[in-house]
């Protein structure tokens, strides 16, 4: 009789060993799945059928949740850089938009400035020759002409931002060239602390415009970087690159050329960025800037069918990107005017 | 004495222009308008026409063809404040003033000049057309 009780002690251990724990088991891998640890596969050893195709069932369920819970994120994150990219989009066309309507009242007040300076300089210079050399008068006379002057070129170049005042005659030529005369001239001008980097390769790139623009382009591009670090110094890192079909919205695909102007000084933040392009728009002091440089800026890459982006944070410096659309064999001369249209 | 019309909807500069010519030894007539100016040139057949290009109601690149037309002995210059102008100015992108000085060349003016000129660029301008 004991022997009997025991044996079947003995027996419902066994039982109990070979059915409960991998019940158990189960039961804990399933409450690790309801709380959030889908990731650890179902794996309950057992020789008894029953638990081994409840163990595959449940397993099945864990990988199909995996699954589930994949597409769903997927498609959350998918939602999300869309609505981000829509965002942008939206953002680049109303500041394109606004800066197109800056241009157009700017061009307009160029006219009518440029009727009023004309009586200015010609009465001016009737009067010069009226006076006798030495005469104090002429002195005065020759300065107003000279403001005179002034004010004539600083219209040329709204001018030049409002896109009325085409290039003569755009050309093919290769990037680099106008690039490293820049820098030549920018070694010459920018202090010691600053070091300038040139990083391009042997490739002449080709781009269609007017060298002397993208010369511009540099000189003011330059420029800022290196206000930005007059303090502090730094380095100023100018890069050239191809680039197939850039990730940006308002470029059409193809093969675009990127200049780059890095510089490692203050930054700006979103206030001021949002502005850069307008015309007027300066954070320097009275006097020191005419706010017109990143606008003219703006105006030269649009011509040339290109567009120009910025980066900056605060305290690390600022990074601008000029794509310009590489030059063809195939559509020489008509590129800058249908670009033109295209441009901000 | 040679004779010189100028043409421009802006009054001051149209007297200033006037001013420089008769000085530099020119008979000059003015006018405000592309009619005015037509009517001018029947009345008395100038050697030189300096005409603004963007004026209200006809252009001055019209004034240039009926000129070529009519009176294909008078020179023209062909003077522009650029920028852009009136209903035009809603669409930038449409004009400019490499646009209407090439208009204003093709159209038949010989001498271009960027408003605001100097005083000697245009007595050079009217003397390359009038060498005596």
């Amino acid at each position: 009789m004991a022997a009997f009780v025991a044996a079947s002690i003995a027996v419902a251990a066994w039982l109990s060993w070979v059915i409960a724990r991998p019940m158990v088991r189960l039961q804990e891998a399933a409450q690790r799945v309801a709380s959030g640890d889908t990731h650890t596969q179902l794996n309950v050893g057992s020789s008894i059928r029953e638990v081994q195709e409840l163990n595959y069932h449940l397993e099945r369920m864990r990988r199909e949740l995996v699954g589930a819970n994949e597409h769903l994120s997927r498609e959350i994150r998918e939602r999300e850089v869309s609505e981000q990219k829509r965002l942008d989009l939206e953002r680049r066309l109303l500041h394109r938009e606004r800066i197109a309507t800056i241009g157009t009242l700017a061009g307009g007040v160029a006219h009518e400035f440029n009727n009023i300076m004309t009586p200015i300089l010609l009465y001016s210079q009737l009067v010069l020759d009226e006076v006798p050399a030495g005469d104090t008068l002429a002195d005065y006379l020759r300065r107003v002409i000279a403001a005179a002057h002034r004010a004539r070129s600083l219209v040329m170049r709204i001018l030049t931002f409002s896109r009325e005042m085409d290039s003569q005659q755009p050309t093919v030529f290769p990037l680099r060239v106008p690039v490293e005369e820049a820098l030549a001239l920018l070694r010459e001008i920018v202090p010691t602390n600053i070091e300038i980097v040139l990083a391009a390769p042997d490739e002449p790139l080709p781009v269609l415009g007017d060298a002397s623009l993208v010369h511009q382009v540099v000189i003011n591009l330059c420029t800022n970087a290196y206000e930005a670090m007059r303090r502090s110094g730094g380095r100023l890192t100018v890069t050239l690159a191809a680039v197939e079909n850039p990730d940006e919205p308002q470029l059409r695909a193809g093969l675009y050329y990127v200049l780059q102007v890095s510089d490692t000084g203050h930054g700006m933040d979103q206030t001021v960025l949002a502005h850069i392009f307008e015309p007027f728009f300066t954070t320097r002091m009275v006097g020191e800037g005419t706010g017109l440089g990143l606008s003219v800026v703006h105006g030269i890459v649009s011509s040339m069918g290109g567009v120009i982006t910025v980066r900056s944070t605060v305290g690390s410096g600022t990074t601008f990107s000029v794509y310009l659309p590489a030059a063809t064999a195939q559509a020489p001369a008509q590129a800058p005017a249908t670009a033109a249209g295209a441009g901000a | 004495m040679a004779n010189i019309l100028v043409v421009d909807d802006e009054v001051e500069v149209c007297e200033a222009v006037r001013r420089v010519l008769e000085r530099a030894g020119y008979a000059v007539t003015v006018a405000s308008n592309a009619a005015a100016g037509l009517d001018a040139v029947a009345r008395l057949p100038p050697d030189v026409v300096v005409t603004d290009i963007i004026m209200p109601r006809v252009h001055g690149v019209e004034l240039i063809k009926i000129l070529r037309e009519r009176y294909p002995r008078i020179r023209v210059i062909a003077i522009s404040g650029g920028g852009s102008f009136g209903p035009l100015a809603y669409k930038p992108d449409a004009i400019s003033t490499h646009a209407y000085l090439a208009a204003a060349r093709e159209a038949g003016a010989e001498e271009i000049l960027t408003k605001p000129f100097d005083l000697t660029d245009l007595i050079a301008a009217v003397r390359r057309l009038l060498p005596n």
